[in-house]
């Protein structure tokens, strides 16, 4: 064939044929075969997206005042591939540090060094900073909105608010517990780019809006958690104590007016180094029981007398020993005070007529009034973690008479702080048990929610209220008013003195010292519960938590203007 | 008598698929055009509308040379042949350079590329030389005189450089010389010498920039926003046009200036991505229907002379094609050679219609005596 010259003309076809096919063959596999990938390289080419974040709920005390809220910051992000030329690199980090802090060369070492094709450099900038930042700029770095947790309070009510993570997340606290209301929704934003990079915004936009997160309305106080921390911050200074727990409860509702825990934490810059660091964040007044001691006989006096097997003047014999089961239990002080009544029990808090009282009581019905209470159940106040503490009921094998003798003065038993200032706020409050709670509302574009008060049980009648109440006002009366002073109201308390269970056993020499207090007594608005745990002066509730006790309820009584029981001129302080 | 070849000999569906396809190119440029020009052809310095009146120009210069007897030019081979050569040395040291690279000569203002011209001219002497040469063709002499008149402007353009237009060269040549009646021993040993020097010239005579194309040719991740970039473009653009395309002017790769040198070069991006598979066979097949109507008249043809110069013509415009929409698709490495009566260029639109002007010529004297 080739021979021919003529002939030849078929090479030139065949060749005109073969490069049909393989042209046709290459547009067959990119426009058919792969044309899905293609497309959606087209459309990634020129897609761009971004998002927006919604923003975080505030947490508002009951005034509406912020205590953690959230406002818009900048992150800076800067591409690898701006910083290749290290000095170059280095002269942009240099005016970055300049205006968001940081060190430039560490902030160079992290973006060569990141496998991603961006990297963080600098975080949570406000929109001035920002704003001076899009000014230098600089190639390759681009802001990224986000949102930064701010507290107007510093770091009051730390355990109780909790600490937000970097992804905004709640992870302790009332964050945690109520993240999914606080967190926003974030919203989205896509555009077309043309190929400068350049967005284009006059098509293809489209815009999901963001939602923000409900706002939360704690019933917390600020004003009165101010005070109380103060307070406890003081006592626990004077006393060199290891810390202390105070609930400030509103006696006709159940809502938590102040919740402070020591040790706490900054707030402000959480530490996540350590497992004791974030130990810390736990929520001890409610998450932490302990033996409440003495305090607990205001329980066993309210069973007596609504059982109807005592009142105030109902009069026993102290020998200065009660024996049960073989175990002799004597009194704090060692006395043996002959012929008391039920009020001088109390009064000067006499294990050994607390003994009697429960055993007049009758261990069934002394539990019924226990479970009555609300011990050895959490209290349902909303937050996470709450404890139920240990209470021996009478079915269980091993209990015996020795825990109803030890029970009746608040040893062998674990309450949390709030269950003990919630079932002294039953007491104070006709007797009916209200379920405690911090949230008071939470805040949505739909509407506000607010928490109603709630009834738990009728734990004892009016009356027996009523009379354990007086009989609390005659405890306080005998504390020195050196100790115990809120001018002008008359107030009810029991003091506490508990051993420390550490690792199922007593601890020797450490103690927790309470002291819970009703104020005013003949209409009462508030219940408080100090705890101070380990102080190591004295050990005495009388000491120790009394005039924190004192403080708070003058302090309060002030803010909500309670009108004073009598026109006594206030003593000066000391 | 003219009026009787005319009309008995003219070929209009040559010349109806040539306009078709300048027509089709005037269409694809203002696409490519319309992100520069968004308000389509309100000056006179659109690109469509130079692209027209320089079609125009063409047509003109393609019916002149239709007229006039081919022959003529056979005679005036080696002058035109010398001013293709001259042209081509001339560009090196007076052309304008643009991309790194000196193909355009001025004259009076008016850019012309100077291979495009000497590509017509290398047809026709090579066809005058070997049409001289019935049968000394096969000696080895003539063999190796037709290789030089192809390799010294393949040569030339080397320098400017132009890898593309060399190889085109080159095909011509080939083409020419196989029809013509040089021995395919000859060929053979050539093509046998050149797969040998392949390491040599690669590690020789390939310019940095060549190696760099041959490279992102097989890999055009390696610089995905330098060099590579236009090639995934255009890849990106013609996928994801798919059977029927996104529509004309609906191109997203083209329209939001993805694609670059979108009138020129990579104008078959643009028409693969809009008007998709199916546009794309449409234009191969307008194709198909010119270069056989040229091997059409080349058989036709009354002497040697003309069937050699068809021939050449429908070698010229295939391996354009060819090499043009190779690149496109990534079938090729980059090199930028004009889609023929497509892409945006004076030079390369009024050479085609007056290299058909050519196979007209041949057409209409295919016959010595008319009756």
């Amino acid at each position: 064939m080739l021979a021919d010259p003529s002939r030849r003309i078929w090479l030139l076809i065949g060749g005109l044929a073969l490069g049909l096919v393989a042209v046709t063959g290459r547009l067959g596999q990119l426009q058919v075969q792969d044309h899905a990938e293609y497309a959606q390289r087209a459309r990634m080419t020129r897609e761009a997206d971004a998002m927006l974040p919604g923003r975080r709920g505030s947490i508002l005390d009951s005034s509406g005042a912020p205590l953690a809220m959230s406002v818009d910051s900048y992150n800076v992000m800067v591409e690898k591939r701006a910083w290749q030329d290290r000095n170059a690199a280095l002269a942009a980090a240099r005016q970055l540090a300049a205006i968001a802090g940081g060190s430039p060369e560490e902030m160079v070492d992290r973006v060569i060094s990141s496998p991603a094709f961006e990297t963080e450099v600098a975080r949570g900038l406000d929109y001035e900073k920002a704003v001076a930042v899009r000014r230098l700029g600089l190639a390759g770095v681009r802001l990224v909105q986000d949102g930064r947790r701010i507290y107007p309070e510093g770091s009051l009510a730390a355990q109780l608010i909790g600490v937000v993570g970097r992804d905004g997340v709640g992870l302790s606290g009332l964050e945690a517990d109520l993240d999914s209301l606080l967190r926003g929704e974030p919203g989205r934003v896509s555009w077309q780019r043309d190929a400068t990079g350049e967005g284009m915004y006059w098509t293809g936009w489209e815009e999901v809006p963001p939602r923000s997160g409900a706002d939360v309305v704690l019933t917390i106080d600020r004003y009165l958690q101010r005070v109380v921390e103060q307070a406890l911050d003081k006592a626990i200074q004077e006393h060199r104590a290891r810390g202390g727990s105070v609930v400030v409860m509103d006696a006709r509702t159940g809502a938590i007016l102040a919740l402070a825990s020591r040790p706490t934490f900054d707030l402000t810059s959480p530490d996540f180094r350590d497992a004791q660091a974030v130990s810390l964040f736990r929520n001890p007044a409610v998450t932490d029981p302990y033996e409440p001691g003495s305090v607990f006989k205001v329980i066993t006096t309210a069973a007596a007398i609504d059982s109807g097997v005592a009142g105030p003047d109902t009069r026993w014999y102290d020998s200065g020993v009660a024996v049960v089961n073989g175990s002799r239990i004597y009194n704090w002080d060692f006395s043996a005070n002959g012929s008391q009544t039920v009020t001088q029990m109390l009064t000067k808090s006499l294990n050994t007529g607390a003994v009697w009282l429960a055993q007049q009581v009758g261990a069934q019905r002394f539990y019924d009034y226990v479970r009555r209470f609300g011990f050895g159940e959490a209290t349902g106040v909303g937050l996470q973690g709450e404890a139920a503490g240990q209470v021996r009921w009478p079915d269980d094998p091993n209990w015996s008479e020795l825990d109803l003798a030890t029970n009746s003065f608040g040893q062998g038993l674990s309450v949390t702080p709030i269950q003990m200032a919630a079932a002294l706020a039953a007491i104070a409050n006709d007797g009916k048990l209200m379920r405690p709670y911090v949230v008071k509302a939470i805040v949505t574009p739909q509407g506000v929610q607010e928490t109603q008060p709630q009834v738990v049980r009728q734990v004892i009648s009016p009356e027996a209220a009523h009379t354990v109440l007086q009989m609390m006002g005659a405890v306080a009366e005998k504390i020195p008013s050196s100790l115990l002073d809120v001018s002008g109201y008359k107030v009810g308390g029991k003091t506490g003195t508990a051993n420390l269970v550490a690792d199922g056993t007593y601890k020797p020499n450490a103690y927790i010292s309470s002291f819970a207090g009703i104020v005013p007594l003949d209409d009462p608005r508030l219940v408080v519960l100090v705890k101070i745990d380990e102080p190591q002066d004295v050990p005495w509730g009388t000491v120790v938590a009394a005039p924190v006790f004192g403080q708070v309820a003058r302090e309060a009584m002030l803010h909500y203007r309670v009108p004073p029981d009598s026109l006594v001129a206030a003593r000066p302080q000391r | 008598m003219m009026q009787e070849r005319v009309s008995r000999h003219f070929d209009p569906v040559l010349a109806a698929g040539a306009i078709a396809l300048a027509g089709y190119g005037g269409l694809l440029i203002y696409s490519a055009s319309l992100s520069s020009y968004p308000d389509g052809i309100v000056s006179l310095d659109h690109p469509v509308l130079k692209q027209a009146l320089l079609g125009i120009l063409g047509i003109g210069l393609m019916l002149l040379i239709m007229m006039t007897d081919y022959r003529v030019f056979g005679r005036a081979a080696p002058a035109l042949y010398g001013l293709g050569l001259l042209l081509l040395v001339a560009v090196l040291f007076i052309g304008d350079e643009s991309l790194g690279s000196r193909r355009w000569i001025s004259f009076a203002g008016v850019q012309v590329q100077a291979s495009e011209l000497a590509k017509l001219f290398t047809i026709v002497a090579l066809a005058r030389y070997i049409a001289d040469r019935p049968l000394e063709i096969r000696r080895l002499r003539h063999f190796l005189a037709t290789l030089v008149m192809g390799m010294v402007p393949a040569a030339l353009v080397m320098l400017e450089p132009d890898m593309g237009t060399a190889i085109i060269f080159g095909s011509i040549w080939l083409v020419m010389a196989l029809m013509g009646g040089v021995r395919p021993y000859y060929v053979g040993v050539l093509v046998a010498l050149l797969v040998l020097s392949i390491p040599l010239v690669s590690a020789a005579a390939l310019s940095d920039y060549q190696r760099e194309r041959l490279a992102l040719f097989f890999n055009p991740n390696l610089d995905p926003l330098g060099g590579g970039f236009n090639i995934l473009q255009a890849e990106i653009g013609i996928g994801s046009g798919g059977l029927f395309g996104k529509g004309l002017f609906q191109g997203t790769q083209t329209q939001l200036d993805f694609l670059q040198t979108a009138t020129t070069d990579y104008i078959f991006s643009v028409l693969g991505e809009e008007l998709g598979l199916a546009g794309a066979v449409l234009l191969l097949g307008l194709y198909v229907l010119v270069i056989f109507r040229c091997l059409r008249a080349a058989s036709l043809s009354y002497d040697l002379f003309g069937r050699l110069v068809a021939t050449g013509v429908a070698v010229m415009l295939l391996v354009q094609v060819f090499i043009n929409v190779g690149v496109n698709v990534r079938l090729l490495p980059v090199t930028g050679i004009p889609l023929p009566f497509i892409s945006q260029g004076g030079s390369s639109l009024v050479m085609t219609f007056m290299a058909l002007g050519l196979v007209q010529s041949v057409l209409l004297r295919r016959r010595p005596f008319e009756p």
